[in-house]
Parts: structure tokens; sequence; C-alpha cells
């Protein structure tokens, strides 16, 4: 490939990452774990101050990263803080996993780094989830720079590389404590080019055979410890963080395994929607990525005639110790999480990220392979088709049904309906006297009250109770939010003095707003005359 | 004979105090038969979390029971032709509105865009309607927004204009503050009660529902007396 088509193409990924990413973020409600999220980084924010939470969370690099960028921004308290903000730190992480390609340098041909960078600027899955105020992008991009770097430190062990492996390793441990899947899975990865290089290609004369040392490891490893301890002790101040850190482990790997509760899904949880999604009169897929990451898979494996060593006339697009690296790290991440009966959506993109990278090699392998330029011109055809089909999954996942269950990305997700609510308490802050002080109680069980707290966020007279019996007196007219089972009580409390309106939370999920008539009546009037 | 007269006088106010309860039958309306309704299976059980409150209308869990229409009312609106204000639909097709399948299955509703929406139903010809039925989207217990049914005797709503169901309680749409509850979607379609007004072009109006924002319908079946 000319680097001028390469450099088009790479340009071309990075705008359509960038807009299926950074566009129009404030489409989607904020989901309950993005408001949860928010409302933490919001007491960093506010406070100065970091908690590490063993129990909850997960670790504190999001709420880090987002802070120089609201300082950016002048966003400077809570109330300011806008969706646009949040949502885009994970953005600008997703949109940087391409420019990390590069870093392979010419172990992953740029032909191939091209093609996993159009599919990673357009996966729905990917895109969806940059999109997403939580740990995973940030997660996903660390994930990257280790591998890169632990790649990098095989190829050339006295490069420094494995000082970057280690700083990757701290910030994926102190992002999420799923870190540890991916260290396992990466130690994987490195038995996996060992042993090719040992037993299957003894004569070539490849580093990795006798330059993987103990100390580098160990380095690696201290490395990885003290950037994570810097940040789970939020820079010295909680030095507990660092202890609680180690403790939390036991913790995921027991919610992970024994109590998983509503997140426990099947095997096939993560695999089933790439492969396909059919609901609703709504069809996705990114089989096509799946399948040229097993051709990429099967390429790799496959015996290329001539001298090993001979990368050049390869026409695998990838060394082959590097294509290994992958394909176990690729198969051993997908196999782990699926073992694990704890299973949330976003978790797949850790995985997935291998195969994106795969079927950039699977794609560029076929190429080559094709030989005849009629069969390279249908190769290039179909590749573009799968890329445009992609692209056009993304538009309606991202755009047009980013909150709607039918959209297998789509995980317990608030519903747009929602929105209305707010709208409506904003309305009748608008008329009523006191404003953004007007009192707002809301009587919901904790799974009903988020987002809430995000969304109330600049009002300054808002309670929280789960029981209409704990909620104290309603008699100063209050706004009261009610979930369902509190809505008997809270009426019998306000003794039918009050309009009530019914919001969608999630499906199948209601939330009941009461209005004071008076502010009601008020509301109506100011309505009409502005009609 | 005091006796006697304190005696009858309490038999008679027994009987009096119990006449009310006594079931009589109800003198039969000749004029008046059953609509007979094909309802498609349903698709979920009881009503999220049992929900009950002042503006949403309560599932009881029973059927609606039997609906007296005159006789001779007829399905008019089978196959006729529809219009709406999202004309291309991304799921769906416009026709599926009157074609008489009313599953909750994927393949048998058509999705309109988000916000505001209408579809108008042309029955051909102006008809006195007796029963009107829509069945919005019914495999989730969702409630849609700003449901208005109008009726008219021109396509473009301006001549004999009759709101028939109206449960827009804020006025969103314009049309003035609705008094109808808002309702769960359920198998049984939503039946509205045209009260003999006759028009040619029945309008419903929705604005997006509590799961999503978008527009959606199975069905909706009109019947009324031949001209």
């Amino acid at each position: 490939m000319k680097r001028a088509i390469a450099f088009i193409l790479t340009l071309a990924a990075l705008g359509a990452a960038a807009y299926f990413r950074f566009y129009e973020p404030q489409l989607r409600p904020m989901h309950h774990d993005e408001a949860n999220q928010a409302v933490k980084f919001g007491a960093l924010l506010e406070k100065g101050d970091y908690t590490y939470d063993k129990s909850d969370h997960h670790g504190p690099i999001l709420y880090y990263a987002t802070l120089p960028a609201a300082m950016a921004l002048g966003q400077v308290r809570f109330g300011d803080v806008t969706v646009a903000l949040l949502r885009g730190v994970p953005a600008a992480f997703g949109l940087a996993l391409i420019l990390l390609l590069p870093l392979f340098g010419i172990s992953l041909q740029i032909e191939a780094r091209v093609v996993a960078a159009l599919l990673i600027a357009v996966s729905p899955a990917m895109t969806y989830f940059s999109r997403f105020y939580i740990q995973e992008m940030l997660f996903v991009f660390f994930v990257l720079g280790f591998l890169i770097s632990l790649w990098r430190y095989i190829l050339r062990p006295d490069g420094g590389w494995y000082f970057l492996a280690g700083i990757f390793g701290g910030l994926m441990a102190a992002t999420k404590e799923t870190s540890v899947i991916i260290f396992a899975a990466a130690a994987l990865s490195l038995f996996g080019v060992v042993v090719r290089e040992k037993f299957f290609f003894r004569k070539t004369n490849m580093p990795v055979r006798r330059r993987i040392f103990a100390h580098h490891i160990a380095a690696m490893a201290i490395v990885a410890a003290a950037t994570a301890a810097i940040f789970f002790s939020s820079f010295g101040r909680h030095p507990e963080g660092i202890k609680d850190a180690v403790n939390a482990l036991n913790i995921y790997v027991e919610r992970g395994s024994f109590g998983p509760g509503f997140h426990a899904h099947p095997f096939f949880f993560y695999l089933g929607p790439l492969i396909v999604s059919i609901r609703g009169g709504l069809i996705f897929t990114e089989l096509f990525v799946l399948l040229l990451g097993l051709a990429g898979m099967f390429f790799v494996f496959l015996p290329h005639r001539n001298d090993e060593s001979m990368v050049d006339l390869d026409p695998l697009p990838v060394h082959r110790s590097l294509g290994v690296f992958l394909v176990v790290y690729t198969v051993a991440a997908t196999l782990i999480y699926s073992l694990i009966p704890y299973k949330t959506p976003w978790n797949m993109l850790a995985f997935y990220l291998g195969w994106l990278i795969l079927a950039g090699i699977g794609a560029i392998s076929i190429y080559r392979r094709a030989g005849n330029p009629l069969y390279r011109a249908v190769v290039v055809l179909v590749l573009a088709a799968g890329i445009a089909h992609l692209a056009w999954q993304s538009q309606l996942a991202n755009f047009r049904y980013p909150s709607e269950p039918r959209n297998p990305y789509v995980y317990a997700q608030t519903s747009p309906d929602f929105l209305k609510l707010v709208g409506r308490i904003d309305a009748l802050a608008a008329v009523h006297r006191e404003g953004r002080d007007l009192p707002i109680k809301v009587v919901a069980g904790p799974y009903e009250q988020w987002p809430l707290p995000w969304y109330l966020r600049d009002y300054f007279n808002v309670g929280y109770w789960t029981k209409a019996e704990t909620a104290g007196d309603l008699g100063r007219n209050p706004l009261v939010i009610a979930s369902a089972e509190n809505v008997e009580a809270v009426r019998e409390k306000l003794g039918g003095q009050a309009v009530e309106e019914n919001y969608g939370l999630r499906p199948e999920v209601l939330l009941t707003l009461f209005i004071p008539t008076g502010l009601w009546d008020a509301f109506m009037k100011s309505k009409e005359a502005g009609r | 004979m005091n006796r006697r007269i304190l005696l009858a006088s309490a038999a008679f106010a027994v009987f009096m105090t119990c006449l009310p309860a006594v079931p009589f039958p109800a003198p039969q309306d000749t004029s008046k038969e059953e609509l007979k309704l094909q309802l498609p299976k349903p698709m979920f059980v009881g009503t999220p979390r049992n929900i009950k409150t002042a503006n949403l209308e309560t599932i009881t869990g029973k059927s609606r029971g039997p609906f007296m229409v005159p006789k001779g009312t007829h399905l008019l609106s089978a196959k006729k032709s529809v219009s709406s204000s999202d004309m291309q639909p991304v799921i769906g097709e416009l026709s599926f509105v009157t074609d008489g399948e009313k599953s909750g299955e994927d393949g048998y509703f058509v999705e309109l865009g988000p916000g505001k929406q209408w579809v108008t139903i042309d029955l051909g010809q102006k008809f006195t309607l007796s029963a009107i039925l829509i069945w919005h989207y019914h495999s989730q217990a969702r409630v849609y927004r700003d449901v208005v049914v109008q009726l008219a005797d021109d396509p473009a709503f301006t001549q004999g204009v009759v709101t028939l169901f109206n449960n827009d309680h804020d006025n969103t749409l314009g049309f003035g503050a609705g008094k109808d509850k808002e309702y769960i979607e359920t198998n049984e379609g939503r039946l509205i009660d045209p009260k003999g007004a006759r028009g040619r072009y029945l309008r419903l109006f929705s604005a997006g529902n509590t799961s999503n924002d978008m527009n959606h319908y199975v069905e909706v079946e009109v019947y009324g007396l031949q001209p």
C-alpha cells in the first residue's frame, strides 16, 4: 500500500472515529452507572479529594482523567459539568486507540494497521461504549498500550519498553480490577510465543528465546505497582487505598464467580450479539469482524514456504510471533471473560480489540493471497462494503436507537422518557418562586434513584429516601418523585393534593412525579401564555 | 293489630333495603350486539411493578368485557390506505396499520420516528363509527405519550373535526389538555368509543413512549355502520 493511500485511509478512520464518538453525546440519557461515576467525579472536582472504594466504582483513573478536561473547559463546579465533557473523555481514549496502532512498528504492517484502524473506528461495539462515561474505553486503551509495550519489549529487551509496559499495566490496574484477566491472558500470550520460538522454530534467530530477563519482569511489576499505588492512594493522601485495592481483588473474584446476581449471563452473552442480534425488526452483526479475525488466526498458523526470517516475502502482514501473541491473547481473553458468570456488555471490549486487530491481519492476508487483480478488486469491494455496513450499524446504534433495548449494546439503559421527567422538573422550577431551591423529595429504592442525582445536581434542596414512611413531612408542597411501590403511600401523605405524571425510567419501570396542584396550575398557565 | 303492622312494616323495610342488591336482568337493547374481536396472544403478564397512579389506568388482569355496538357494525378499516407524518418508516410499512395482523411479535409493527407523529386512515367515505381499537405495541408493558384520536371529513383535518380521545394532559400537541387517562399497552388493544361520530379520516397521534422515543402501530381497527 502506498504511503499516501495509507495516510488518507488513516485520516478517514480518525474522522469516522471522531464522528461516531463525539457527535451529539447527549442523545442517550445517562445510564445509572454513568451517573454514578459522574457523581463520584463531582466529589473529586469540588472537594479535590478521592478515596478508593474497594467494593464499588472501580479504580480512580477515570476521575483523574476527567479532571484536567474539566479544568481546561472551565467546568469547575459540578453543576456546570456537561454530558459532553464526561463522555468526551472515554471518546478521546476510544479515538486514541487508533493512534496507538503505529507503535506496533513494522511488526504489524501498515496495511493491516490501516484496516484495523478502520474497523476500530466504525465497529458498533467500540463506538457505542466510547460514548459511555465508564472506565471501559480507558481500560481498553491501556490494554492496547500494555500489549504493544510487551511485544516491543520481546523484540528489543534493552529498549526500555518494559518500563512503559509497567506504566500501562499500572494504569490498567488503577482503572479496573479486571486487569488481572488481561495480565493472565498476556502471560499466556508470552508463553505461546516462547513455545513457538523454542520448540517449533529453533533455528531462527528470534529474540524471544533468550532475552526475557527476570529482572526486567520484576522491574515491570514494580513500575506497575508504583503507578497503580499513586492513584489508589490519591497521590499519597489516602495510603489505605493501596491496601483496599489489593483486598478488592477478593471482592471482585467473589462477585464475578459466585454472586453475579442480575449480571449473571451465559457463555455466549458476548459472542452471541457480535455474531448476530435480531430483535424487534433490528438486525445487528459484527460477524464480518469475527470472520476476518478467524481468517487472521488461520493465516498466522498457516506455514509459509519461505524461510521464517524472510518476513518481507511472507504474505502475512504481521510478524508471525506477534501473530501468535495476538491470537493467544484474543482467544484466552475471550474464553476467560465468557466463562466468568458476571457479565456486562462493555466487558467484551478488552478481548474484542484483539479480534479487530486480527481482522486487519486476516483482511490483508486474504488480499495478498488473492493474487489475480480481479480477485483483489473483489476483496477490496467486500472489505469496503463490510466496513460501510459496520458504519451504518454504528449510525443506528448511536444516533437512532441509543437507548433502545433492541440495540444489543444497550444494557439496563435509562429510557429517553426519563429526560421528559427532567425537562418537566426544569419547567416547574422555572415557574416556582424558589426556583432551583424548590424542595424535591425522591422516594424510591436505590436502583430507581439513579440517574436522578446526576440530573438534579444543580438543585439545592433535594432529598432521597427509599420508603415513603421515612421521607418525613410532605406538607411543604415539594415535588415528589416516587417509585411504583411508594406511590400509594406518597399519595396518602399528600392527601390527593397533587397532579400525578408517569415517566419511564427503564423499560417497564415507571416513576411517578407528584406536582402540587398550585404549581401545576402555574406551569400550565405559563405554558399556555407562551404558546 | 299493632304488632302485625309493625312486622309488616319491618318486612317491607327489609325488602326495600335489599331491593337494589337483587340482580335484575338489564333490559335488552335489541338494537345492539356484542362487538366480536379477535385478539392476539398476550406477550407479557401483569403490569410494571403493579403501578397504580391517578393519571394511569390500572390493568386489572381481567378481560375488558363485552362492548355493545349497533347491529350491522362492520370492520371498516381493513386494508384501507394509511398515510403518516413519517412516510418512510425504518421498520415495517404503513400498510401494517390496517393489514389485520395484530401479533405482538417482530415483523408486525410499523415504527415511526421519534417525537410527535401521526397516522391517518382513509376509510374511503363517511361512516358512523361504533368502535375504534388501537394496538400500538403490546409485547412490552409501556405507555404511549400524548395519544390523541381525531375524526374529520377531509384529509387536512379542517372540516368536521371531532376529538374522540385525548390523554395529552399537559397539551403538548396543542389540541387542548386531554382528560383521558394514560394506559399500558396490552394484547386487548385500547378500545375507544366514538359514540356514533361520523367522518371519513381517522388520525391518531402519539409522542413516543415510556421505553423509547419512537411511535409504533401494530394495528388499528375501525368499526362502524355502512351508510
